[in-house]
């Protein structure tokens, strides 16, 4: 389900069909043929003062990632294609100055290394008048596990394994192929060799794993594993010195090499699906004007102290949490609540980091360290979820953890009876066993599925934070939906005008009403009248306009008092009605309704045919009925006027529940719910405690998250029925004898490449 | 016969200046960013006479 989509004209990526190009890449590459030096030069100052922090020279030291301070890298947001690339790599031609510059599409960065050190300024300058926002990156930001390092070292071993695999196959085959002589000893030999460097470097991190899930005393799929190779490694080592055939060093050593490269994969996705949000994209590097013992000095955003004043001045982003001490502030928290228009905020209430200050100034006395803030906290859960292993891949170590506990017995149980019969055959058909039965199937089959599944949720827009979604959604019964801000806009538009039609004058004198007022009404007759601009004369005749908190605006204008406020007339069913009028006479009356998203109709009534759909809302029964009969929601499913602990009391009698919302209201039935989600827009707190987020706007989102964890779950009870039915046959060739190195060799790579195989076609 | 007494340690040696070449190019960064480079294929870019007849205009 998408909105209604055309192509980039440029680059054909998709986009919406009032867009012509997909990013200023595209249109300055089709406009412009030839790039002159026009679009490389810098128009605006004043937001040259804004970014000047980033020639500081005590700045550019803490940064660089050199000694010689000519190496940056920064995170970059606003990358939509090819386009966006070609041309941010296109600056080094215009300025000499600049050595290399390169962009990481998949990560979103940019390196940029200078000739000699300078400031940085004016390229992060042409960059944000294009569209791109850049964020400088400390050292120790990228030396984080999941970056370059990490993912290398996991290369290496993976390389190596590949390669020697490859050179012990070519030493198996001849001998398979009927080699014998002094020559076989030798490419057995050869193999062991070979085999040296493969048990000791490449499957180290099996071991660590292991060791790790011992002293934890945890399930890990590591166990198991470090055994079959441990075990087959000395007993092939073993037979080769008694001069037997039985060696198993390929088949162990395409083992290892297919599990890394798994392991490898998951890496690569589980860090596109990193949340590239830091701390430093939010509060950037200024300097702020703080007071301490008395005199005001300017410090960095990160010196802060707890209880030091802080001058804010208008236009300054909040650099950390703190408590509001002057009389009022005008906050623009769209970071966090969505709402693009300014908050009130009064002595004494807390202020957040990263909201950015609209008044003229403003003092906030510190309350918490920018580690500690609202905004850090909901970064650190976000982190904490996706790193998070789920219940169900720990029952996917428990059932093989059982496994082996069973092959073992099996063995155990198969050796004691016959080994008095043939010793030799039984200890071999033993160990046949145990080497072939291992559960690899479910050591890489189920991370991969969840981590293709967490990628793919992330293409359309939906953050998920833990993979335990995936499963609860599949026993999920009942969706409830808040109403204000999920199904609907949040903002008002005016529908409705008694007389019909307005006078030029009467929306002049509303809109010089409404001047100063950021109430949603006052947006709505702004985006209503949008011809209509604010007459000069009337403007400044205009005085004592005075906004009643919760009743509506009073003013004189041109010597006449008005009165614009909430009304309630009958005809007002579902719709706020506010009135106009001058004295005791009603000039006017205006209609606006809070208008549903689109599609929201659509996707409830997909929903309906799978769940059961219901509606709770703080709003009054009227409202919600009228939304409830738009959807298509019956009369016993949906609960007007409720407050939080009523939301949480209804979802609390039904088991098996999603929660969709995104106001501080639902914050309760969040957390008694299987699964909370929070749409695009809800405020920071909601956000925190939710187990998904939506990217875009809408419940449409919801249609595809459903999608993708039914196919997630399939994926999964085919790579379990698979690794159980292979178990089972494999079992049954080893103890009837029917198990030796050549079986081995073809059966283990096969059911791996088997598993990897159904699970990248079964997540397409 | 006796060529193979030559021929396996060379083919071990080469196979090990493989592996080592690759773990040099993994050290130098060359396998950091796969995603990228593949979009610098579709770059319209151009050639170094165009460049010098437009530096020549400016």
């Amino acid at each position: 389900m998408s909105e209604a989509l055309s192509q980039c004209r440029y680059c054909h990526s998709p986009i919406l069909i009032e867009q012509i190009y997909c990013c200023r890449a595209c249109q300055h590459l089709d406009q412009i043929h030839e790039l002159r030096h026009a679009g490389f030069k810098t128009s605006d100052t004043t937001s040259s003062q804004e970014l000047s922090f980033l020639d500081d020279p005590q700045n550019l030291r803490e940064w660089a990632l050199n000694e010689k301070e000519t190496e940056f890298v920064f995170k970059v947001s606003g990358l939509e294609c090819a386009s966006c690339i070609h041309l941010i790599e296109k600056i080094p031609d215009y300025f000499s100055e600049i050595k290399a510059l390169t962009v990481d599409y998949g990560k979103a960065q940019l390196r940029i290394e200078l000739f000699q050190p300078a400031g940085l300024s004016k390229y992060i300058q042409i960059l944000k008048e294009w569209g791109y926002e850049c964020v400088p990156l400390t050292p120790l930001q990228l030396i984080s596990p999941s970056q370059s390092t990490g993912s290398r070292n996991l290369l290496n071993r993976l390389a190596v394994a590949g390669a020697i695999a490859g050179n012990i196959m070519l030493f198996a085959i001849p001998i398979y192929s009927g080699l014998t002589g002094p020559l076989k000893t030798v490419f057995m030999w050869l193999q062991l060799l070979l085999f040296l460097p493969l048990y000791f470097y490449s499957a180290l991190p099996f071991f660590k794993g292991a060791w790790n899930a011992l002293s934890l005393r945890a399930l890990s799929i590591d166990l198991p594993m470090t055994l079959a190779l441990t075990i087959g490694f000395l007993f092939s080592t073993i037979n080769l010195f008694q001069g037997s055939d039985e060696i198993y060093f390929d088949s162990m050593a395409s083992f290892i090499f297919l599990i890394l490269v798994t392991r490898y994969f998951v890496q690569m996705i589980q860090q596109k699906t990193e949340f590239h949000f830091s701390i430093d994209s939010f509060v950037p590097p200024q300097k702020y004007q703080v007071q301490r013992s008395g005199k005001l000095i300017n410090i960095r955003h990160n010196e802060f102290k707890l209880n030091d004043k802080v001058h804010l001045l208008k236009g300054q982003i909040i650099p950390t949490d703190g408590q509001l001490i002057s009389d009022k502030a005008e906050v623009d928290s769209s970071l966090f609540s969505g709402e693009s228009f300014a908050q009130h905020f009064s002595h004494g209430m807390q202020l957040f980091a990263g909201t950015r200050l609209l008044s003229d100034f403003a003092e906030m006395q510190v309350t918490h360290q920018i580690e500690n803030s609202s905004i850090a906290n909901l970064l650190k859960e976000l982190e904490k979820g996706s790193l998070r292993k789920n219940s169900f891949t720990r029952l996917t170590d428990l059932v093989s953890q059982y496994l082996i506990i069973i092959v073992f017995s099996i063995a155990a149980i198969y050796f004691l009876l016959h080994f008095q019969a043939d010793f030799r055959s039984t200890f071999h058909r033993s160990l046949a066993l145990l080497i072939i039965a291992c559960p690899c199937a479910l050591a890489f089959g189920s991370p991969l599925a969840f981590a293709l599944g967490l990628r793919k949720a992330q293409e359309k827009g939906i953050l998920i934070k833990n993979s335990d979604v995936f499963e609860k959604m599949r026993k999920v019964k009942s969706i409830f939906v808040d109403k204000t801000g999920t199904l609907t806009n949040g903002q008002l538009r005016l529908v409705k005008t008694m007389p019909q039609k307005m006078s030029a004058e009467t929306k002049n004198l509303v809109l010089t009403l409404e001047k100063n007022s950021h109430h949603p009404v006052a947006f709505a007759f702004r985006k209503a009248w949008p011809e209509s601009s604010i007459d000069s004369s009337s403007e400044a005749q205009s005085n004592a306009i005075k906004e009643v908190l919760g009743h509506g605006i009073q003013g004189t204008v041109e010597g006449v008092d008005y009165y614009l406020e909430k009304s309630d007339s009958k005809d007002s069913a579902g719709m706020i009605c506010v009135c106009l009028r001058k004295n005791n006479e009603v000039l006017a009356y205006f209609y606006f309704v809070d208008e549903p998203l689109p599609y929201s109709q659509q996707v409830i009534q997909k929903l309906k045919k799978r769940f059961e759909v219901f509606l709770i809302s703080g709003d009054r029964s009227l409202n919600v009925k009228s939304m409830a009969d738009f959807c298509g929601i019956s009369a016993k499913n949906y609960f007007s006027e409720c407050t939080p602990q009523m939301k949480k009391s209804i979802i609390q009698k039904n088991s098996h529940s999603i929660m969709i919302g995104d106001g501080l209201n639902d914050l309760l039935a969040f957390q008694s719910a299987d699964i909370s989600v929070s749409v695009q827009g809800s405020h920071l707190k909601n956000q925190n405690i939710a187990d998904v987020l939506f990217l875009k706007a809408g419940l449409s989102p919801l249609i595809d998250l459903i999608q993708i964890s039914d196919k997630t779950y399939r994926c999964l009870t085919a790579n379990l029925t698979f690794a159980i039915f292979y178990n089972l046959l494999a079992g049954f060739f080893a103890l009837s004898g029917h198990v030796n190195p050549l079986v081995a060799a073809l059966l283990m790579p096969a059911s791996s490449l088997t598993i990897l195989g159904m699970t990248f076609w079964g997540m397409k | 016969m006796s060529v193979l007494i030559l021929m396996i340690p060379f083919s071990l040696l080469l196979g090990a200046g493989f592996v080592a070449s690759f773990l040099w190019a993994t050290r130098h960064g060359q396998f950091d960013d796969v995603q990228t480079p593949s979009f610098r294929i579709l770059f319209d870019d151009e050639n170094d006479n165009e460049r010098k007849k437009r530096n020549e205009h400016c």
